[in-house]
């Protein structure tokens, strides 16, 4: 067995070996708008947390979660990113930020060098360079995509484009509709929403005016609320099939929407577009899933979360940067980040693991390991980014699987 | 052409809900003088308690009679205990003003505390519509056209015919000189604050209904409605802001015709703009230049 | 610890010299500029067009024009932008309407203005702002943490030249004409002052300095999106000038280091202690209260204004003139 004090990096981690906490800090809104993303980024920290402290820690290092609210606020989010950075000594890793935050918050993370795991889907960061930025969820512009493609496959024509001003719809929004139009569709109304007005009665008149045959729709909770109860009314008590993408899925929408036009209608005529999660019968699946439960800390409604994209893969970032630890004898990030690539990639040699405590096991017998988490294989590219396939989800309190939306066509809307 | 007549009829939806609002804002200045910044959150609040009998199985108009009461008396107590004390002190005009902005975070943000920052719901029936010609109104679009007529009527009847409403008149116009006549001023503001209150509170509850939803911000957008409302029709001026409820209202639809996203309340705020350039004191001038603000 | 140093005393001094323009228009002259954020964005985002250079070299972000100009230019045209958007928003807002008439008709166009922003992606890349502007001062071979405090020193000095500025103004017999506006505007009328045209200089220097203010922390945030300037930003700025004493620098830079530094952003050193919408809720409701605690027991703002003295010669001319013009005004 190798001395372990003979490596560089080893003395660092041996001056902390008392045992100090390290932390994966939560950088996302935890309260404004976007509160929901708080939660969903410790979704899945909680679990990878309890999974690597069973097994003994990272190097001996305990982890644990701790939260820097960002408030969803560009500006708000710059002080909270200089605490995070001057407290950044015992840090492990960010999740987050979202993409309320990233651009103004980025040359700050830059500079800490800590590996920070993305919940932004702009289309800023498809190609992104910095080795320390990880995004393991798709872009938002994929969503938009997803939605052009499911509604060609299903036969539809007409659509009608309906978007919120906001962050997340300048994603969607252009890509849904280039991405319909290059797949021959066409698209009769192309309304936007101004949030926070008393109504939006003659908006929804125009879209049931033009007779679409589905619709693509991202809007906050309030505003999407009082859209669907107008249009139910306008239509006859009928709402056209509508797809929606995550921000759809949050409690805070389904809460507001279900309210005004009936979960029933909401289950049957909505599907929400989000990355495909392998199905769980896969072995880093069903550890995820005990962790999930099994750990003391848990986020409220941890049930609605098992099969949410961003908790599986803020999961499988949680374990790879413990495992990264672990393989390069070092709790500094500046030595263990590079690893994490190497680790997430099956290839020859490799020993594949599907929970932490495996995957600490084989590294201290000195083999090479590559780690298939919650999320399958993630196949991360050179860019840190993953471009996964996409599902169709119902929406409502028991969200399922509808099924998988064509590659094919996405690819061909994406061109 | 339909598509305009369905507009306007969704814009008397908007403006059956503004009316009660902007007549409730405008009674609390011609009263006391001061722009009550916080009469947006005044209305969230009261809309929330309406949301807390609707979830203890009370009716929704009965609801909204309670949360009217409500938002009267709050407003009152609010006059009484909070923005009478500061004027007494001598506390300008603007002062007052930053006042009512601190009274509206407090109330928003003590919202927020106590419900959380998702949306409530009234149990609304998913009945069927009417059909007016090419308009289309909803069985509660319909109530709410009716109440917020029937307030605005009400108001009109009491400043036109009752004594009371005389006093008003009379204390808007010129306070020392109404005290010196023998109106018994203060409870001429009181009673005007607590119907000021119940308005709003009323208006709050129409909004929800007409949101489908109810949080915590929904008043801060109506809020800069209602006092464009209220200005357009002349500052002080009741029977302006009811002009300018239907105005603002009936533009912020038809605008939304032509004009995407977001253009159509930026269409229905420079009408006021320009309106204002035209007639500087709003569309009725009237007595309220007495109020010597400035000006 | 001393990265969040530097952002404190960047946001106090900023806010500093925001409220100290605010004390011109309001403090001084009597202005209610309920859109007052509206210059500061201006400012902010003339900086960051001028600094980020050609839209296509920037990726995704879309926004007009662009260039790539070294400091102190943009700051300067930046200031030239506030002054013209102060005319013409003026023009609009203070030509012959009432006072509380202005201050609304300003609040309804700073609200237009964040519409127009959001609604048109094209035009300063929406809702979603400009990000990665670069720092003003090149390449200065100082670490990151020395690098700051140098943008901390120079926006020091800049506040220390806009004091002076403010400061011999308001000592000056324009700021005496100004300070009669806001207290008699009859009788300066009767005293030959052209109202119109003292407001408009106001609302021009005012929006100068906004401009400024958003220049300044646009470059050292990096970031600039219509979240961070919606009508309630004006209002902050208010209650700082309000509570720490209108009509005196020292007041109003008082009131920004209470309102700006202390309530606003001292708030997210506090440990977040349960629910984190909680403790912004708390926090906002400090604010309200402490505002209505300040203009409970200091009505005249922590640091009144000054009395000024008058020459001899004023105090007795002054309240014949002032008489003759009320009597005109009835008449």
């Amino acid at each position: 067995m190798v001395s372990v004090g003979a490596l560089p990096g080893a003395s660092a981690a041996t001056k902390k070996a008392s045992g100090s906490t390290l932390n994966i800090v939560s950088f996302v809104p935890f309260s404004g708008p976007d509160a929901s993303f708080g939660d969903l980024a410790l979704s899945g920290c909680y679990p990878a947390v309890y999974a690597v402290n069973s097994a003994g820690g990272a190097m001996g290092h305990k982890l644990a979660c701790t939260t820097a609210d960002t408030r969803g606020d560009p500006v708000d989010a710059v002080p909270a990113a200089n605490a995070l950075v001057a407290h950044a000594s015992n840090v492990a890793a960010i999740f987050g930020p979202s993409s309320d935050e990233v651009l103004s918050t980025q040359p700050l993370l830059e500079k800490a060098k800590i590996p920070t795991f993305l919940m932004a889907g702009l289309s800023q960061y498809d190609y992104q360079t910095n080795p320390y930025y990880w995004r393991l969820t798709p872009a938002d512009a994929a969503e938009g995509v997803a939605m052009a493609a499911w509604a060609k496959e299903h036969g539809y024509t007409r659509a009608a484009a309906v978007f919120a001003t906001g962050t997340t719809s300048q994603g969607d929004g252009p890509a849904s509709i280039n991405g319909f139009k290059a797949l021959g569709g066409k698209i009769v109304a192309n309304v936007s929403l101004t949030p926070g007005q008393p109504s939006y009665n003659t908006e929804v008149s125009q879209v049931v005016n033009a007779h679409p045959q589905v619709i693509f729709f991202t809007a906050p909770a309030d505003t999407s609320a009082t859209f669907f109860a107008e249009l139910h009314q306008l239509n006859n008590g009928v709402v056209p099939p509508t797809l929606v993408t995550e921000v759809a899925e949050e409690p805070g929408w389904i809460n507001a929407v279900s309210g005004a036009i009936g979960l029933p209608t909401l289950e049957k005529q909505f599907a929400a577009m989000e990355a495909a999660t392998p199905p769980e019968s896969i072995p880093g699946w069903v550890a995820f899933h005990h962790a999930l439960y099994a750990s003391p800390k848990k986020v409220p409604n941890v049930g609605q979360y098992v099969d949410d994209p961003f908790t599986l893969s803020y999961y499988d970032a949680g374990i790879l940067v413990a495992l990264a630890m672990d393989q390069t004898h070092s709790t500094k990030p500046a030595v263990f980040n590079k690893a994490i690539l190497g680790l997430s990639t099956p290839g020859a040699g490799k020993v594949v693991v599907h929970t932490y405590a495996a995957g600490a096991a084989a590294i201290a017998k000195g083999k090479k390991v590559a780690f298939i988490g919650a999320s399958g294989n993630l196949y991360i590219n050179k860019h840190h980014n993953v471009a996964g396939a996409f599902a169709a989800v119902s929406e409502g309190t028991n969200p399922h699987r509808i099924a998988l939306v064509s590659a094919k066509l996405m690819a061909k809307a994406a061109a | 052409m339909n598509q305009v007549l369905s507009s306007l009829g969704f814009g008397i939806v908007t403006a059956s809900i503004l009316l009660p609002a902007a007549i409730g804002f405008t009674l609390q200045f011609s009263a006391t003088n001061v722009l009550n910044i916080g009469f947006g959150s005044q209305m969230t609040l009261a809309a929330f308690i309406g949301y807390v009998c609707t979830s203890h199985g009370v009716g929704l108009w009965y609801a909204l009679l309670l949360a009217g009461v409500f938002g009267g008396v709050t407003s009152l107590l609010l006059n009484r205990f909070l923005l009478t004390p500061f004027m007494r002190r001598g506390t300008t005009f603007f002062g007052m003003i930053v006042i009512t902005i601190a009274l509206s975070l407090v109330l928003e943000y003590t919202i927020e505390a106590i419900w959380g920052p998702q949306s409530v719901f009234y149990p609304l029936s998913t009945g069927g519509t009417v059909h007016l010609g090419s308009m289309s109104f909803t069985g509660e679009q319909l109530v709410i056209i009716g109440i917020g007529v029937a307030l605005a009527l009400a108001t009109h009847a009491l400043l036109r015919y009752t004594r009371t409403g005389k006093a008003m008149r009379a204390v808007a116009g010129n306070a020392p000189l109404a005290r010196a006549s023998g109106v018994p001023a203060q409870r001429i503001v009181d009673l005007a604050w607590m119907l000021s209150g119940f308005m709003g509170g009323a208006a709050g509850v129409m909004l929800g209904i007409s949101l489908s939803s109810v949080s915590f911000t929904m008043g801060d957008t109506l809020l800069v409605e209602i006092i464009a409302a209220a200005v357009l029709g002349g500052v002080g001026q009741v029977y302006g802001a009811m002009l300018g409820s239907v105005v603002i209202g009936v533009l912020l639809e038809e605008s939304a015709i032509v004009l995407s996203g977001a253009y159509a309340p930026i269409s229905a705020f420079a009408v006021l703009i320009i309106v204002l350039l035209i007639r500087p004191t709003g569309l009725f001038a009237g007595t309220a230049k007495a109020k010597g603000v400035a000006a | 610890m001393s990265y969040y140093f530097t952002v404190m005393a960047m946001y106090i001094l900023i806010g500093i010299i925001a409220a100290w323009g605010l004390n011109l228009q309001f403090g001084e002259t009597g202005v209610l500029n309920f859109a007052y954020v509206l210059f500061i964005a201006a400012g902010a985002y003339t900086t960051a067009v001028l600094t980020l250079g050609h839209p296509s070299a920037n990726g995704t972000q879309q926004y007009f024009w662009g260039a790539h100009l070294p400091f102190p230019i943009p700051w300067i045209v930046s200031m030239a932008v506030g002054a013209v958007l102060g005319v013409a928003v003026g023009l609009v807002s203070l030509r012959r309407l009432r006072g509380d008439y202005q201050a609304m008709v300003m609040l309804v166009v700073s609200l237009i203005a964040t519409y127009l922003v959001s609604a048109n992606v094209g035009f300063l890349n929406g809702e979603t702002g400009l990000a990665l502007i670069p720092q003003p001062f090149g390449n200065l071979h100082l670490s990151e943490l020395n690098y700051r405090w140098f943008f901390v020193a120079v926006t020091a000095v800049v506040t220390l030249l806009v004091f002076e500025v403010m400061r011999r103004i308001t000592g000056s017999p324009l700021g005496r004409v100004l300070r009669a506006v806001r207290e008699n505007e009859a009788a300066a009328v009767a005293l030959g002052t052209n109202v119109v045209k003292m407001r408009l200089l106001t609302m021009a220097v005012g929006g100068a300095v906004a401009a400024l203010a958003g220049a300044i922390e646009v470059q050292f945030i990096g970031a600039w999106a219509p979240a961070g300037w919606t009508y309630p930003e004006t209002f902050g700025l208010f209650a700082a000038v309000l509570v720490g004493g209108r009509g005196n620098l020292g007041g109003v830079a008082l009131g920004a280091f209470l309102v700006q530094g202390l309530f606003l952003e001292g708030t997210v050193l506090l440990p977040s202690i349960g629910n984190p919408d909680l403790v912004g809720a708390v926090q906002w409701i400090t604010m309200g209260v402490m505002i209505m605690l300040f203009m409970w027991f200091r009505p005249r703002g922590v640091l009144p204004e000054r009395r000024r003295r008058f020459t001899t010669e004023a105090r007795t001319r002054l309240p014949l003139l002032l008489v003759r013009a009320q009597r005109d005004a009835r008449g």
